[in-house]
């Protein structure tokens, strides 16, 4: 298995930050790259992560990504979570969510 | 490393604590043991017996106000940290009696009562606001680092007190 991977790119800075850390400190093992929105979709392609968080889902994501989470599109409270093409829509997502997705994908 | 010690030992009330049944580990935040029927003595009292600086932490969306925390109470655990749903502020700074606050918008009662705070990407901009001993700081795009060095001018600030 090669080395697993997790993009953060989500808006805004410090809560990306934010992420990022707890990932990284509950799976030091896996490589968390964090990244500007911007550069979602280049860094998707790149990569080719085993999860993907992001503020808005893009095409390149839907079609690389196997699991992604997309975390408050437009700052309203849904939040979307798919994981091996199986959506699952959640209002108020916790972080006790992303970590649980975390611990399905890896 | 991060442990689910950690998220525990965030405190958490006001409805933002949910059942243990939506993660594979328990991260749920454990609401405050014997909540006083006296908010203003039950404050007073659990900072004698803990002296330690505190954090109230009432920015959403949840995910993220549950992020910092967490990241907060890691890389600095000296400090004690509490989650409050944004609507239960005013009342959990009287109860909690916070060195520095963390929000999305700052209201009169955190102004008027508490040194330190930061009104953390109101109406969801990317700038910020944050209040140092009354001195005012503006961010365009505010940085963990940022926060967690305010956090520790709060802590020098309690401990001047």
């Amino acid at each position: 298995m090669g080395a697993r991977r997790i993009l953060v790119a989500n808006e805004l800075t410090s809560y990306r930050q934010s992420i990022a850390i707890v990932f990284r400190e509950l799976h030091p093992g896996v490589e968390i790259r964090e990244v500007d929105p911007e550069a979602l979709d280049e860094e998707v392609a790149r990569l080719v992560p085993d999860l993907v968080v992001c503020s808005r889902v893009t095409a390149v994501v839907r079609q690389r990504a196997a699991n992604w989470i997309e975390l408050y599109p437009e700052c309203k409270p849904f939040s979307t979570i798919c994981i091996g093409g199986e959506h699952t829509a959640i209002e108020d997502i916790e972080l006790a969510d992303l970590l649980s997705v975390c611990a399905r994908v890896l | 490393m991060l442990e689910s010690g950690t998220f525990v030992s965030m405190t958490a009330e006001s409805g933002s604590q949910h059942e243990a049944t939506r993660g594979d580990r328990n991260f749920v935040p454990k609401p405050p043991d014997n909540p006083s029927r006296d908010p203003a003595a039950e404050a007073a009292s659990e900072r004698r017996r803990k002296g330690r600086p505190r954090v109230l932490m009432a920015n959403e969306p949840r995910a993220y106000r549950e992020g910092i925390a967490a990241v907060i109470s890691q890389l600095r655990p000296e400090v004690e940290v509490k989650t409050v749903e944004p609507n239960a502020l005013d009342t959990s700074i009287e109860r909690f009696s916070p060195d520095m606050v963390i929000c999305s918008k700052a209201t009169d009662a955190l102004k008027g009562g508490v040194r330190v705070w930061v009104e953390l990407y109101p109406e969801n901009a990317a700038y910020s606001v944050a209040s140092i001993g009354g001195r005012r700081m503006e961010y365009t795009e505010i940085q963990l680092p940022d926060l967690l060095s305010i956090v520790d001018k709060a802590e020098e600030l309690a401990g001047t007190n």
